[in-house]
């Protein structure tokens, strides 16, 4: 019998604390304690004999760091110590002469996974890979991933650990008290995540004692159909002289408490400080505990790395369509060029408008899609909550897009085709997501309601068979245009079909409707309005129409959905006041910029637009405003976050002024100097080259931004691409300066007319010489001076 | 007991916010104090405070700072640990969802994010500043606090965070890491060594 179907029988029990067992004087100076497995083999062993004999059913190799970043300054490979830690656990068990599961233990990495720290996710999968390997050719009947604490870590681990190996899979993490994990995940973000990898047990392990995990281990029992292994330490350590710890709860206490834990627990054991006698008592308290009661969860839910967002009738959400390069000559222009800033600024708009989730398209003919949806991702998952829609019609795109992503996305989308189901459904079943199901199908789109409402029927059969379940689908009953002649109610019958009938979410593109008419916000608001009465769960939409966010929140009040008004009250009762207090502030465009005050400068300069020519503005107002403040920087009586205050007051000015020189067509060369920056090669910190990026286009610089920690030859293909004459390479860490003098070397040989600025807290005039830029710029200044005198 | 969770917001010093802006003896304008107000109210929603600490016995002999079998080359921590019968190793963090608000407002609005990274900056000095009154108050009575030295510090090379990190168990009770390049990953967060000073050995 395998673990699964004997979590399935009774309660089992995990052993206790490993480290806690070991004596810190038994590891060899300057070593490791996964070494003891190799060194001191005995010793392991009558640790394990010693759970097995407290009654443990499964035992936990003493192999927790036995990941080669970490084995391979000490000489050992990942395979020797699971062969070692695993011939332990069954000496163990032949010494005993009883039976127990071996679990073959993995634990983080001890890295944080880039964009936040700079570990690559393919890294820490072939990092994982190796370990769930050595554990399961060793022999261990199961992996127990474990002490995770960040959502990405955990998806490496388990995609990987379910790729490598045949034996069940269980993870569990370490949360904080308020049930997160310490890079934000809430607990029903892991439980959606880990039930949608297809894993076989989830649970939680270390981080405190049993009392402070009621409220979480209930949440997370509410968020998932899988069963939960619940591993508490003995209290909280106390940090000794000496170096040693102890845990403030002993035997009875912790047992007790675990009590409480045990109704929602298919298995437990203990953490750091518990020891076999924890077991022991742990055992005998709560013998008495039925297994819990078999349930399934049929909320839909996806995740981010940060967020959990619940889709379902009592809260339908907003997914931000604005990153999209379809009609949007802006975001085209950021994708062929590679402006990934533009694109992240995108993001973070919709974001604080109100998207719940944001859809990525990067389908555009001439870029490589797969490669822009990745890169974007990636840089756009370490600083947005939100969880994340896959959106391409390329399956191998959206592959690539989903093994990678933080979290559970929505994937978009499949049709009722039976190609496309083949295809995708397989994926989705791999690397989980809920997933959006056309209403169409090798014969087009049905007419009638009642056709869509088969097609969607036919998905929702179909991803049965793969074991997609009905909550991780949304049907997309599609929008036609109206002014093609098309009936809006088709589309608005067939959600109350799918919803009626199937029990189904419904998502829609809710903008096609009024393609081809005039104020197409005046459409897409009602049409809005109608779909959300009719059962809609999710619109795709732009969150930066205020016609359309009003409609959208006025139909949760209408529809009973906004609980006392309370999110519509707090959002629109004071919008009234607002507006008139900053009418009343109302500054000219000189003193707005001078004052750093965004709203106002590009109200005055909508104000100027009236009675002046918008190139006079910028030359009369805005540029002198700017160098008054520049000046006063430099003479050091204005600071760093006053002149940055300024340059964003001059770039909202100066983008209204831009909006009206195309408008008249009026060419000015000057609006066509781009300059890229980009922070270099192995290096995360872009603070520097975000500031020089502000100054420039307040400037009215067009500024391609390729991001951080960029590679070389991403730097030359965005220069060949877009003709660029002047790059500003930015390095904040002395070991990054050689990436940034590889990139100048690049540059310098394929492109020789192109000028090189670096800046950067490290370097120097003297080393921007020998390294071979054109300019050393010390402060942001230097760079937007530079860049007037060779542009 | 209160908590240094509870009362370091409380005492965050706003002329250090000023200093570490870049205000050299002239005082804000009223849009920077708002800005400063504000990411005070961002930081008391997003932060989620931990620390953890370590003591050992020490000795510095032939000066050489020594305890658990480590060896520190350093002279300017030296200084402050001679006499020292004890060194507390100490880290702590605001957490990483700040971390993930500071990195979004670089790219919406760079000059907030300067002034939400000087103010968690500030903010963590005064959680260090808590920390180390509540345990000289309670764990470590006996003893008196000499003032803080954190890896980047004069002749203390920063790779010695990772030193601070591992002896506290730092990554694995309140998520600390260090980057490559030996950086604190949250940025808002803080390693130091600390000597204690008992009376026998004055």
């Amino acid at each position: 019998m395998n673990i699964i179907d004997a979590l399935k029988e009774k309660r089992l029990i995990f052993d206790g604390g490993m480290g806690t067992m070991i004596d810190p004087k038994d590891i060899p100076e300057g070593s490791i304690p996964e070494s003891m497995v190799l060194n001191c083999p005995q010793k392991i062993t009558d640790i394990h004999k010693a759970y097995i004999d407290a009654g443990a059913d499964v035992i936990t190799t003493a192999t927790f760091g036995a990941n080669a970043l970490k084995l391979k300054p000490f000489g050992m490979t990942v395979k020797e110590v699971y062969e070692a830690g695993v011939s332990c656990a069954k000496n163990a068990l032949k010494l005993s002469g009883k039976k127990a599961f071996i679990a073959g233990d993995i634990g983080p990495l001890g890295k944080l996974l880039s964009p936040i720290g700079d570990l690559a996710f393919d890294d820490a999968y072939d990092l994982f890979f190796e370990m769930a390997k050595a554990a399961e050719e060793a022999g261990a009947d199961l992996i127990l991933i474990e002490t995770i604490n960040d959502a990405y870590e955990l998806k490496a681990s388990v995609l990987a650990a379910k790729e490598a190996v045949s034996i069940p899979v269980i993870a569990t993490v370490a949360a904080d008290e308020k049930g997160k994990l310490l890079t934000g995940a809430p607990i029903e973000a892991v439980g959606a995540l880990l039930q949608s990898l297809g894993i076989d047990g989830a649970g939680l392990n270390c981080s405190f004692g049993p009392d402070k995990m009621i409220k979480t281990a209930e949440r997370l029992y509410n968020s998932c159909s899988l069963p939960l292994i619940i591993n508490p330490n003995a209290g909280l350590p106390r940090a000794l002289p000496g170096g040693k710890a102890e845990y403030d709860m002993d035997e009875k206490a912790f047992a007790s408490y675990c009590r409480d834990l045990a109704p929602f627990a298919s298995a437990m054991g203990g953490c750091c400080g518990t020891d076999p006698g924890y077991i022991k008592c742990l055992i005998e308290e709560i013998k008495d505990i039925p297994l819990p009661v078999k349930k399934v969860i049929t909320k839909t839910i996806v995740t981010s790395g940060m967020e959990a967002v619940e889709i379902g009738p009592d809260s339908p959400v907003i997914i931000g369509e604005r990153i999209n390069p379809t009609g949007k000559k802006l975001l085209k222009e950021a994708l062929r060029s590679g402006d990934v800033g533009s694109i992240l600024k995108e993001g973070i708009r919709q974001q604080d408008a109100g998207a719940h989730i944001l859809d990525i398209n990067t389908g555009l003919p001439g870029i490589d899609e797969a490669d822009a949806m990745v890169n974007i991702i990636h840089q756009l998952q370490g600083m947005i909550s939100c969880p994340l829609q896959i959106d391409s019609s390329d399956p191998a795109v959206l592959e690539a897009a989903m093994r990678m992503v933080n979290g559970k996305p929505v994937i978009n989308s499949v049709t009722g085709s039976k190609k496309s189901m083949d295809t995708l459904f397989p994926l989705v079943k791999k690397y989980g997501g809920a997933v959006v199901g056309l209403t169409l199908d090798e014969k087009g789109i049905p007419d009638t309601a009642e056709g869509r409402f088969s097609i969607a029927e036919k998905i929702v059969e179909e991803a049965a068979k793969y074991g997609i379940e009905k909550y991780d689908i949304l049907i997309d009953p599609l929008t036609m245009a109206v002014s093609a002649g098309q009936d809006a109610r088709v589309t608005l019958d067939a959600i109350k079909l799918i919803r009626e009938r199937l029990s189904v979410n419904t998502i829609l593109g809710v903008s096609n409707i009024s393609f081809g008419l005039p104020r197409r916000d005046i459409i897409n608001a009602s049409f809005l309005s109608m779909a959300l009465n009719a059962g809609l769960t999710a619109a795709i939409m732009d969150p930066l129409s205020d016609t359309m966010m009003d409609a959208f929140r006025g139909s949760m009040v209408l529809t009973s959905k906004d609980k006392n008004c309370d999110n519509y009250t707090s959002l629109y009762a004071e919008s009234k006041e607002t507006k008139n207090r900053e009418m009343s502030s109302h500054h000219d465009l000189f003193q707005a910029i001078i004052n750093g005050l965004s709203s106002d400068a590009a109200a005055s300069a909508s104000e100027e637009l009236k009675s002046f020519d918008p190139m006079s503005v910028i030359e009369e107002k805005l540029i002198p405003a700017l160098d008054l403040v520049g000046q006063r920087f430099e003479e050091g009586t204005l600071y760093l976050p006053q002149l940055l205050m300024s340059a964003q007051a001059a770039e909202s000015a100066f983008s209204v002024l831009k909006a009206a020189i195309e408008k008249k067509a009026h060419k000015d060369p000057a609006l066509n100097k781009t300059v890229l920056v980009a922070t270099v090669h192995g290096d995360i910190h872009d603070i520097g080259k975000n500031i020089v990026k502000v100054l420039l286009e307040s400037y009215g610089f067009n500024v391609v931004d390729l991001g951080k920690d960029v590679p070389p030859e991403k730097i030359l293909e965005a220069v060949r691409r877009s003709d660029i004459r002047l790059v500003g390479l930015s390095a904040l860490m002395t070991t990054t300066l050689p990436a940034m003098e590889d990139t100048i070397k690049l540059l310098r040989s394929n492109c020789p007319l192109c000028k090189i600025v670096v800046g950067g807290a490290v370097l120097t005039k003297e080393h921007a010489g020998k390294i071979g830029a054109d300019k050393y710029a010390k402060t942001a200044m230097d760079t937007v001076k530079y860049a007037q005198t060779v542009l | 007991m209160i908590t240094p969770e509870e009362i370091y917001l409380k005492n965050i010093s706003r002329p250090e916010i000023y200093r570490y802006l870049g205000f050299r003896g002239t005082s804000p304008d009223d849009n920077t104090r708002k800005l400063v107000k504000r990411a005070l109210d961002e930081i008391s929603r997003l932060s989620r405070p931990g620390y953890v600490y370590m003591s050992y016995p020490l000795t510095t002999e032939d000066d050489l700072i020594s305890f658990n079998g480590i060896s520190i080359p350093s002279k300017d921590l030296l200084k402050t640990l001679k006499g020292c019968s004890d060194i507390l190793l100490l880290a702590a963090t605001l957490g990483s969802d700040l971390d993930a608000a500071i990195r979004k407002y670089q790219y919406s609005d760079t000059a907030y994010a300067l002034i939400l990274h000087a103010t968690g900056a500030a903010a963590i000095e005064s959680y260090l500043d808590s920390i180390c009154q509540s345990l000289e108050k309670s764990v470590f009575k006996e003893s008196t606090f000499r003032p803080r030295f954190s890896p980047g510090y004069g002749d203390l090379d920063i790779s010695w965070n990772q030193n601070i990190i591992n002896l506290t168990n730092a990554t694995k009770h309140i998520g600390l890491f260090t980057t490559d390049t030996h950086l604190l990953s949250p940025a808002i967060s803080v390693t130091a060594y600390i000597g204690l000073k008992t009376p026998e050995v004055k």
